[in-house]
Parts: C-alpha cells; sequence; structure tokens
C-alpha cells in the first residue's frame, strides 16, 4: 500500500477515535448527576386528593385519601402525606387506617402504612394501633409484624403482630397475646 | 375472693383470634387468665364480649383447670373439668365431662358440676345413659368432726 494512502487512513482512524472519544460539554447537555436528581423527584404532585376504588360490579370497595400525594416514575410508586383509608367488606361494614406516612404501590396493589398508624373497626369501634401495617388491597388484609395494640372501650389486647382480615371482619394475633378486660360497674 | 369479681381479667396466650362480627376472642397456646383470686388454665379460652363487658367465658382442655380462694378463711378451691364454662354476671362456674371439685379435703365427681360461687354452693349430676358416671363425694373425717362439735356447740346453747 503506497506511502500517501497510508497516512489517509491514519487520518481517518485518529477522527473516528477523536470523535468517539471527545463529547464537547455544552450547556444543553445534562450531566449524570443532574439526570439522576431529575429521575428522583417525583413526576406529579397532588394535592388534597381522594380516590374511590369499585369492583367489577360497581360497588365500592375503598376509598383513599391523602393530603398529598408525590407519583414517581420509577417503580410505579406513590408517596402519601397523612393517608387516610377506608374500605367497605360487603355488608357495608367499613374499616378506617389513618396513618402519618404511606406508600402506595401500583404494581403490587398494596398500601403500606407507616407511624402512628390506626386501623378501627367503625362499627364495634375496635382500633388497632401500630408503627408499621401493610393492606394487601386484593385480598382485603391488614398485616403487622410490630407490636399491635388494640383497645375497645377500657379492654385492652397486645401481641407482637397482627392480621386483620377486612371482609371477615377477623383479626388473628400472634405472638405473646395479653389481654386485660375491664369489669363494668 | 369477694370482690374476685371487680377485678379485671387478665389472659395470657400464644396467639388469639378476635372476631368483630360475632363478638369472640379466641385464646390459644399456654393460656392462662386471672380475676383476682380466680385462675384459669387451658388449651383453649373463648372470651364473649358482647359491646364492651365480657360476661362468658369458655375454656376447654385435657382437663381445663380452675382455682380460687373464695373465702379468706378456706382453703383453696380447685376444680377440673373438659369444658369450664365462667358466667361472670351469675357468678357461676360450669364444670362438664369429668367434673372434679374439691376443698379442704372434700371432693365431689360426677359428670356435670354446678359451682356458685357467691353461695359457695356445688350441684352435681350424672349425665344419665350407659356410661354415665355416678355422682361421688368425699368428706374427710376431721371435716365432719368439726360439723358435728359445730353443731353440739349449738344445741347446748
Amino acid at each position: 500500500m503506497t506511502r500517501p494512502a497510508l497516512q489517509v487512513l491514519l487520518a481517518i482512524t485518529l477522527v473516528v477515535a477523536a470523535n468517539y472519544y471527545w463529547s464537547p460539554r455544552t450547556s444543553q447537555t445534562v450531566d449524570e448527576e443532574t439526570r439522576e436528581r431529575q429521575r428522583a423527584l417525583p413526576k406529579t404532585y397532588i394535592e388534597q386528593t381522594r380516590a374511590w376504588s369499585f369492583d367489577e360490579t360497581g360497588a365500592l370497595t375503598d376509598i383513599l385519601e391523602a393530603e398529598k400525594i408525590e407519583q414517581f416514575g420509577r417503580g410505579n410508586v406513590s408517596m402519601l402525606t397523612m393517608p387516610k383509608f377506608y374500605a367497605h367488606s360487603r355488608d357495608d361494614k367499613t374499616w378506617s387506617a389513618v396513618a402519618e406516612r404511606g406508600r402506595f404501590e401500583d404494581h403490587s396493589e398494596r398500601l403500606l402504612l407507616r407511624r402512628n398508624v390506626v386501623l378501627t373497626h367503625d362499627q364495634t369501634g375496635t382500633s388497632m394501633t401500630t408503627q408499621a401495617m401493610d393492606i394487601e388491597l386484593d385480598d382485603k388484609t391488614a398485616i403487622a409484624n410490630k407490636r399491635v395494640t388494640i383497645t375497645q372501650g377500657e379492654n385492652r389486647t397486645t401481641a407482637d403482630g397482627m392480621v386483620a382480615r377486612l371482609q371477615e371482619e377477623t383479626i388473628t394475633l400472634k405472638p405473646n397475646v395479653e389481654s386485660t378486660y375491664v369489669q363494668q360497674p | 375472693l369477694p370482690d374476685d369479681r371487680e377485678q379485671p381479667i387478665h389472659i395470657e396466650a400464644d396467639e388469639a383470634l378476635r372476631d368483630e362480627k360475632q363478638g369472640f376472642t379466641r385464646y390459644q397456646g399456654n393460656v392462662q387468665m386471672d380475676q383476682g383470686s380466680l385462675r384459669i388454665e387451658a388449651d383453649q379460652i373463648t372470651i364473649y364480649h358482647t359491646g364492651e363487658e365480657a360476661d362468658r367465658v369458655l375454656a376447654t382442655g385435657k382437663p381445663a383447670r380452675m382455682q380460687q380462694q373464695p373465702d379468706p378463711e378456706k382453703g383453696l378451691l380447685k376444680a377440673r373439668a373438659d369444658t369450664i364454662t365462667y358466667v361472670k354476671s351469675e357468678q357461676r362456674v360450669e364444670l362438664r365431662s369429668n367434673a372434679h371439685i374439691e376443698q379442704d379435703g372434700s371432693i365431689v365427681t360426677g359428670d356435670y358440676i354446678d359451682y356458685f360461687i357467691e353461695q359457695e354452693l356445688v350441684k352435681a349430676g350424672s349425665a344419665g345413659g350407659e356410661n354415665a358416671s355416678r355422682v361421688q363425694v368425699v368428706i374427710p373425717a376431721e371435716v365432719l368432726q368439726d360439723e358435728e362439735a359445730d353443731r353440739g356447740t349449738t344445741d347446748s346453747k
């Protein structure tokens, strides 16, 4: 191969290499840190929200309220501030749950409630307080793996775990169950 | 003790199921219930709480056991049966199936025993039928002599 051809080939190789490695920073280009920060920001803010859910027959199944909802693209998750949740069981019995923080996972249909969580059976007045409770919206169960305190009037029960089946209106408690029933005068 | 019925009922167990619709809580696993001097130990205890008042307690076990100090001057009363029902409002304890109750050496056994706490009265019976067991009562001699002595002093007055 003649000398000039070699020189041309070399020049082309250098230009291609330079083009590949050199990415000029202009004011328009977003650096990785900024892109990461953008991705961490919520996609949508909604304030004073209320969402209703209905089943296939059109019956109201639950209502979710929150002072603020921040929806994030990544993971399809919404962070809730002061969430309130109302579940309707078949024969119009309702449970209501409140907390300071919540997280709604759309893909798994779960509502995770954190900090001063109170679940109440509205008809009997029984209330359960704990610091973390996960509500499975599909099968209407509320699960707590932390200390839970159940009160009804002056009667009180504590345990280190709980599963409330909202439709059946039953609460399974274990382990370490302790109850006190105060006598009415 | 006389004021047992005013004391709170305390229950400890491994596990419990609370049914809001039917108004009961069922305790299982090393279950122990205390109300003043009354104590019940059983495999399973169910408390029926209509509204907030816990009125009826059903204990089952092999057997379920109960003890109480009904009178400070008398000995501990102990009872056992396959099923013990305590009806708080009536201060009545029902012992069903293999019922046994004893105090200060006096023993009563039978198919069923009803114990009326305030009157300190025991009613025992047999379920009847082929494999029913007859009521048996054992009263120690010294208890008999004490009663006769009491009766003697009252006659001579």
